[in-house]
């Protein structure tokens, strides 16, 4: 389950200086990204995590640590405070950042146009630590930094590296549903200014999957990953059974080598009972990858299916209820459930404007 | 310290709080046909019309995420299974409708539906609902599960039940596959 567990004395805790840096910064460029690999010690519960910028557009940081992590605030070079975790702790969502849900926290910054862009200086992080009972607690954070050049925000390229489950890639069904699937995905993208450059692999792993990070094999498949893809794993089932059919690692998801750093999609449950791919289930299977892969991306549902919460958008309508929602954002890519009327759904394929601009500053968006 | 134990009510990967999870919408949208129709004037067609329980349970079926649990949507009918087999067997799209009913019909109703599963395994347009029953052999009674895998074996979809009957932890069901 997400969940957030925040000790309700955080807000009074003094900030302290400059960031514990334990060793030097490991530093590699691959193409327009380059990757920065440190570890920091937390004083107080908090990790400051430096973020040197020079003409970056974009940065994305997973912290790693044995204890629970989660992002607290974010400082520019000015020294201003430019997100703080309890704005984004109400019925509105920015980022996954701040939830504190696990031993790795992923960040990708800027979120929207609004959040501005990255000046140069030295920006800040700062990263809670906090121990299973709620109380901060010091630890070593490991932080991947992993920085994007590439001034042109409304056109890009993600790598999507597709891996079968065992055998699946053999089974003509599986292998060819995928790829029509993908070929919708990237139909879906196209007009945004998305391209999708998708490898496929075969793999050992096992047919069953556990969700994102609760399996070593996760761990194994990230180890093999390039650092700027996205890799989705082609599963049968999900946790055993049908209840989950795609699941993306976090919002916004890493691009660095965690167990988390992965979609699960089940291809069965895509495919429907007859087992096979029909023209509506190869529309529907794409939209799915898609709709998975734009989570990961660090888009979230417009609104969720209580209809009061919303992402942090102002040009997804905020609606309040399912026949207003259904009318204003039932054809969105990231609406909560496909409209349909039990013998067909509507095409989900359209993203807003704010949408797109979150899609092309991801990181991985290059 | 004063510990504040919250959820977070976005999805995450598919992955959500309780509380969230378990809201379905029962009532039933004003005209689900009408927004199809606004896309594909005159395509609308109907042969086999839902019954009222069967309309809400597709519809708490077919959300991409957050997921619901069976015990949630059979909460809305007043004679579960035979609610699901409805889906299972006439609701067409979303796909993961039908198989997230005949989830629960396998989860929750094994040795009443053992009749439903036999046939699943045997019939040559239903090897999605025939892996589903396969990959999930031991959450079924110990005597249907030996049942449906025999069926399976013997079936249109033997290969794909001799992969996965030996995976099985009783040891009459491995026995089946030398
Ligand atoms: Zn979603």
């Amino acid at each position: 389950m997400t969940r957030l567990l925040r000790p309700l004395a955080l807000a009074a805790l003094p900030l302290l200086g400059a960031c514990d840096l334990l060793d030097d910064v490991l530093s590699e460029f691959d193409g327009d990204l380059e990757t920065r690999s440190f570890s920091v010690d937390s004083s107080d519960g908090k990790a400051r995590v430096d973020v040197e910028i020079d003409g970056q557009e974009t940065f994305q940081l997973t912290a790693t640590s044995g204890q629970l992590v989660a992002v607290e605030a974010i400082y520019d070079p000015d020294g201003e405070l430019v997100l703080y975790w309890e704005d984004w702790y109400g019925n509105e969502s920015l980022t996954g950042a701040v939830w504190l849900e696990g031993r790795d926290t992923v960040l990708n910054w800027p979120v929207r146009s609004v959040d501005g862009e990255l000046s140069a200086g030295t920006w800040q992080v700062e990263v809670g630590v906090v121990d299973n009972e709620g109380y901060y607690t010091d630890a070593t954070v490991d932080a991947v930094l992993k920085l994007k050049q590439d001034p042109d925000l409304s056109d890009g390229v993600v790598k999507a590296r597709i891996v079968y489950a065992d055998g699946l890639m053999q089974d003509e069904v599986v292998s060819a549903g995928v790829q029509a699937a993908v070929a919708r995905w990237e139909e879906v993208w196209g007009p945004y200014g998305l391209s999708l450059d998708a490898g496929y692999e075969s793999s050992a792993y096992s047919t069953d999957q556990a969700f994102p990070g609760e399996s070593g094999e996760h761990e194994d498949l990230a180890q093999d990953a390039s650092g700027s893809e996205v890799t989705v794993l082609i599963a049968e089932t999900i946790d055993g059974g049908m209840d989950y059919y795609g699941i993306a690692g976090s919002i916004p998801g890493t691009l660095d080598h965690t167990g988390r750093a992965l979609v699960v999609v089940s291809w069965l449950a895509n495919a429907g009972g007859d087992g096979s791919f029909s023209d509506d289930d190869v529309r529907l299977f794409g939209e799915t990858l898609a709709h998975e892969v734009g989570h990961y991306m660090g888009l979230f549902h417009p609104v969720e299916m209580t209809w009061d919460y919303w992402d942090a958008l102002d040009d997804t309508d905020a609606c309040q209820g399912q026949g207003d929602c259904e009318g204003g954002l039932g054809d969105n890519l990231m609406f909560p459930y496909p409209v349909c009327d039990w013998t067909s759904c509507l095409a989900q394929d359209q993203l807003t404007d704010g949408q797109t601009g979150v899609s092309h500053r991801y990181t991985g968006t290059l | 310290m004063i510990t504040s134990l919250l959820l977070a009510l976005a999805c995450n990967g598919g992955k959500v709080p309780p509380a969230q999870a378990g809201v379905v919408d029962a009532g039933l949208p004003p005209t689900p046909a009408e927004l199809l129709a606004q896309q594909a004037p005159g395509a609308a067609a109907e042969p086999l019309a839902p019954t009222d329980a069967g309309y809400a349970v597709y519809r708490a079926l077919s959300v991409r995420d957050p997921e619901p649990t069976c015990a949630e949507v059979e909460a809305l009918s007043p004679t579960p299974v035979e609610t699901l087999r409805e889906v299972v067997d006439r609701a067409q799209q979303p796909p993961w409708a039908g198989m997230r009913a005949a989830n629960c019909l396998v989860q929750g109703h094994g040795a009443e539906v053992q009749a439903d599963l036999v046939a699943w395994v045997g019939g040559a347009d239903t090897r999605g609902l025939a892996l589903l029953v396969l990959d999930q052999l031991d959450l079924l009674p110990e005597d249907v599960a030996l049942a449906v895998a025999t069926a399976a074996l013997a079936g249109p979809h033997a290969a794909d039940a001799s992969a996965r009957v030996p995976k099985s932890r009783h040891p009459a069901l491995q026995a089946l596959v030398p």
